[in-house]
C-alpha cells in the first residue's frame, strides 16, 4: 500500500461517527485528493474532506512555534544555537552550535525553508528546552479551541501524540497571519539569514504558490514520511480570502491551485447579496 | 386647474400671496434660507415687503411672523408673476370689490383644502387663508394671514437665477456623462430615462474603437483594466459589437505569440485547453517556467477544479456554464518525473 493509500486509510478511520457520507460528498470535490482537505473562503468552509480527522501536521507545526516566537521575542532579539538544534534533522539551514542571529532571521528561516535547526533554535531561547516550549503549545492549542491538536515536539517531526486536524489547522493559521510579522515573512518568496558574525544564509520559500499564484500571500509547507506532502496556503483577491489546508496530499501544487482557483471563481460568479438560509452549522 | 385662475390674475399682489401660500404649503417657510433672486432698489420692478404669521390650535406660544422680500416684475403679465406650485390648483374664486375669495386643493405628501380671501390696493394687500388637512385623523386647522405693502423699485433676477442653476446643472451633467463616457458606462447612455442619452452617438463610437482594441492581448487587457470585463462587455453589447468574437481574436494572437499571462486571464479557456496538455500537465508545478504559470494555474482549475468556468469563458463557449466539468487529468508521470518524484520524497519540505 503506497503512502497516500496509507494516510487515506488511516483518515477514513478517524472519520468523526456524526459525519454522513451524504454530507461528505456534498462537499468533497475532490475525493481522494489528500487524507484531509479543507477550503475556506473569508471564513466560511466551502470545501472539505475529513477536516476533523487527526492527522500528522508535519511542518505546519511550525506555526505554532511562530506564534509562541513573535508573541516572546523581538525581532533583534540575540539567539545563541544550541548543540541539539544545530543537530536538528531534516530540512535545516546548516546552523552550528554557537552561532548567533536575529530572532527574525530564524523566524524566516523556519518558515520558509522550515528548517528544523532554526525551528528549534527559536523553541530553545523561548522556553529553555523544548519540552517546556511544547508544553506552551498545547496550552496555547487549547486556548484557540484546537479540539484536534495535540504537539509532541516544536518543529513537527512525526511522533506519538502529535497530531492536529485540516479544521484546527485552519484556525492555526489564521492566528498565525494575524501577526504582522509573520504574516510579512510567509508572504515573501525568499530570505536570508544572518549570524551576528557576518555568515549569511540564503533560502527560498518552500511554498511556491508565492510568486505564481495571484494574490498568494504564503503560509506554510510540511512534508514527513507519515504526515505526506502537507500545505496551508492564503490568498486574497479583491478583499476575499481564500485559504486551503492540505494533508496527505497526493498532488500538492497542482491541487491547492485548482483549489483556490475554483474558490475565487465560485465567489466571482456569486450573486452579490447571498444570505444563507438558517439551518444548522456547515460541519 | 393651475394657480392661473383670472379672478387671481387681476390682483396685483398675487405673486407674493401665491409665493407665500406655496411656502406654507410646502411646509419649509420658516427654516429655509430665502432664496434672493432681485436687486433691491434699481427698479425697475416693484418691492413688496410681505409678511406672514402662522396660527395653530394648541400651540403652546403663538409662533413668529416671517417678514421677507419678493420683487414683482413691473410690466408683468398676471401668468408670468404667478408661481407655480405644482401640488395646488385653484378650484373655486370670485372677486367682489377688492377683495378675492378663493379656494384651493393641495394634494402631495400633505394634502389638504385651503380657503382664503385677500383686499387689496396697487401699494398693500392683506388676507387670510385657512389650511384643512385631508387624512382622517388630521383635523387640525392651519391659519395663515398676511399682508404686503410696496416699499420700492427692485430688478428682478430670477431669470438669471434659473439660467445659473440651469448651466450649473447642464455642466454637472457633461462632466458625468464625460465620466461615463471614459468608463464605458453604457447605464448612463442607454435605457429609459438615461442621463446621457443625447450622447450615445459619441458612446458607441468610443466603443467601436474599443471594439477593435480588443482584439489585440495588450489593449484588450488595459481595456478590461480600467472598466472591469463586465462593464466592457455590456458596452459593446450595447453598441451591437460582439465581445466574445473581439476576445477569440485576441486570444488567438496571445496563443500565437506565447502570451502565457493573458491565456491565464481566463479569456481564453478555449486555447487554454489547447495548450495546457502540452506545457502544463504531468509537470512538477514548481518545475514550470514562471511565464507559463498563469496560463497553467488557469489549466489547473480548468481540468482539476471544482466549479465551471463562467464569464468571458462562458461567453465564448468554452467548457464553461452549464456544461460538465472535464474529469480530472490522471497523473500521467513520465520517466524524467518518476525521478524527479524520487528525488522529492528525500526532501524533508
Amino acid at each position: 500500500m503506497n503512502r497516500g493509500a496509507l494516510a487515506i486509510a488511516a483518515a477514513l478511520a478517524l472519520v468523526p461517527a456524526d459525519a454522513s457520507s451524504a454530507a461528505v460528498a456534498a462537499t468533497d470535490p475532490w475525493p481522494g485528493a489528500a487524507a484531509a482537505y479543507l477550503v475556506r473562503v473569508d471564513g466560511e468552509v466551502r470545501w472539505s474532506s475529513n477536516d476533523a480527522a487527526r492527522l500528522k501536521p508535519a511542518s505546519l507545526t511550525k506555526l505554532m512555534t511562530a506564534i509562541l516566537a513573535v508573541e516572546t521575542l523581538a525581532p533583534g532579539d540575540e539567539v545563541k544555537v544550541g548543540k541539539r538544534a544545530a543537530a536538528a534533522d531534516g530540512a535545516r539551514l546548516g546552523l552550528r552550535a554557537g552561532m548567533r542571529l536575529p530572532a527574525e532571521h530564524l523566524l524566516a528561516a523556519a518558515l520558509l525553508r522550515s528548517a528544523n535547526d532554526a525551528c528549534l533554535a527559536l523553541a530553545e531561547r523561548v522556553s529553555g528546552s523544548e519540552a517546556r516550549f511544547v508544553a506552551t503549545m498545547n496550552a496555547r492549542a487549547a486556548a484557540l479551541g484546537l479540539a484536534d491538536t495535540h504537539f509532541a515536539n516544536a518543529c513537527g517531526f512525526d511522533g506519538p501524540g502529535h497530531y492536529a486536524s485540516a479544521r484546527d489547522l485552519a484556525k492555526l493559521a489564521d492566528a498565525a497571519v494575524a501577526h504582522p510579522r509573520i504574516a510579512a515573512i510567509v508572504a515573501r518568496e525568499s530570505s536570508v539569514a544572518k549570524t551576528l558574525d557576518g555568515r549569511t544564509f540564503r533560502f527560498d520559500n518552500t511554498n511556491v504558490l508565492v510568486g505564481r499564484v495571484d494574490g498568494a500571500l504564503g503560509i506554510k509547507t510540511g512534508w514527513t514520511r507519515m504526515a505526506g506532502r502537507c500545505l496551508v496556503a492564503l490568498a486574497e483577491r479583491g478583499g476575499t480570502r481564500v485559504l486551503v489546508v492540505l494533508l496527505g496530499a497526493q498532488d500538492r501544487w497542482w491541487d491547492a491551485v485548482a483549489m483556490i482557483e475554483s474558490a475565487f471563481e465560485e465567489t466571482r460568479a456569486r450573486p452579490a447579496t447571498v444570505t444563507p438560509p438558517p439551518g444548522p452549522a456547515r460541519r | 386647474m393651475p394657480l392661473r385662475s383670472p379672478a387671481l390674475r387681476r390682483a396685483p399682489f398675487v405673486s407674493a400671496l401665491a409665493a407665500a401660500l406655496a411656502l406654507a404649503v410646502a411646509g419649509i417657510a420658516y427654516a429655509q434660507p430665502q432664496l434672493r433672486t432681485f436687486k433691491a432698489g434699481a427698479g425697475p420692478d416693484e418691492l413688496w415687503d410681505v409678511t406672514m404669521k402662522m396660527e395653530m390650535p394648541g400651540m403652546p406660544m403663538a409662533m413668529p411672523a416671517q417678514v421677507h422680500q419678493v420683487c414683482l416684475k413691473k410690466n408683468r403679465k398676471a401668468d408670468d408673476t404667478i408661481p407655480r406650485q405644482e401640488n395646488c390648483t385653484v378650484t373655486d374664486s370670485k372677486t367682489v370689490g377688492n377683495k378675492v375669495i378663493f379656494t384651493m386643493d393641495c394634494a402631495g405628501r400633505e394634502p389638504m383644502t385651503v380657503n382664503g380671501e385677500v383686499s387689496s390696493t396697487p401699494t398693500s394687500y392683506e388676507g387670510k387663508m385657512r389650511m384643512k388637512p385631508k387624512r382622517k385623523g388630521e383635523d387640525m386647522e392651519v391659519t395663515q394671514t398676511f399682508s404686503g405693502r410696496k416699499v420700492g423699485a427692485c430688478t428682478d433676477q430670477t431669470e438669471q437665477v434659473i439660467a445659473g442653476a440651469r448651466a450649473q446643472g447642464d455642466a454637472a451633467i457633461a462632466r458625468t456623462c464625460a465620466e461615463g463616457l471614459d468608463r464605458l458606462n453604457a447605464p448612463m447612455f442607454f435605457g429609459q430615462g438615461a442621463m446621457c442619452a443625447s450622447q450615445q452617438k459619441q458612446f458607441c463610437d468610443k466603443v467601436g474603437g474599443v471594439a477593435r482594441d480588443l482584439r489585440e492581448p495588450a489593449a484588450h487587457r488595459a481595456a478590461v483594466a480600467r472598466s472591469n470585463v463586465e462593464t466592457v462587455k455590456q458596452a459593446l453589447q450595447s453598441c451591437r459589437h460582439d465581445y466574445a468574437a473581439a476576445t477569440a481574436v485576441a486570444c488567438g494572437k496571445a496563443a500565437q505569440t506565447k502570451d502565457w499571462a493573458f491565456l491565464g486571464t481566463g479569456w481564453c479557456d478555449p486555447e487554454v485547453r489547447t495548450a495546457g496538455p502540452t506545457h502544463c500537465r504531468g509537470r512538477d508545478y514548481y518545475l514550470v517556467d514562471r511565464s507559463l504559470i498563469p496560463m497553467c494555474n488557469r489549466y489547473a482549475f480548468l481540468t482539476k477544479g471544482s466549479v465551471p468556468a463562467g464569464g468571458v469563458a462562458a461567453a465564448r463557449g468554452s467548457a464553461g456554464s452549464g456544461q460538465p466539468r472535464a474529469a480530472p487529468e490522471p497523473s500521467t508521470p513520465d520517466p524524467m518525473k518518476q525521478g524527479v518524484d524520487a528525488v522529492r520524497r528525500l526532501l524533508p519540505f
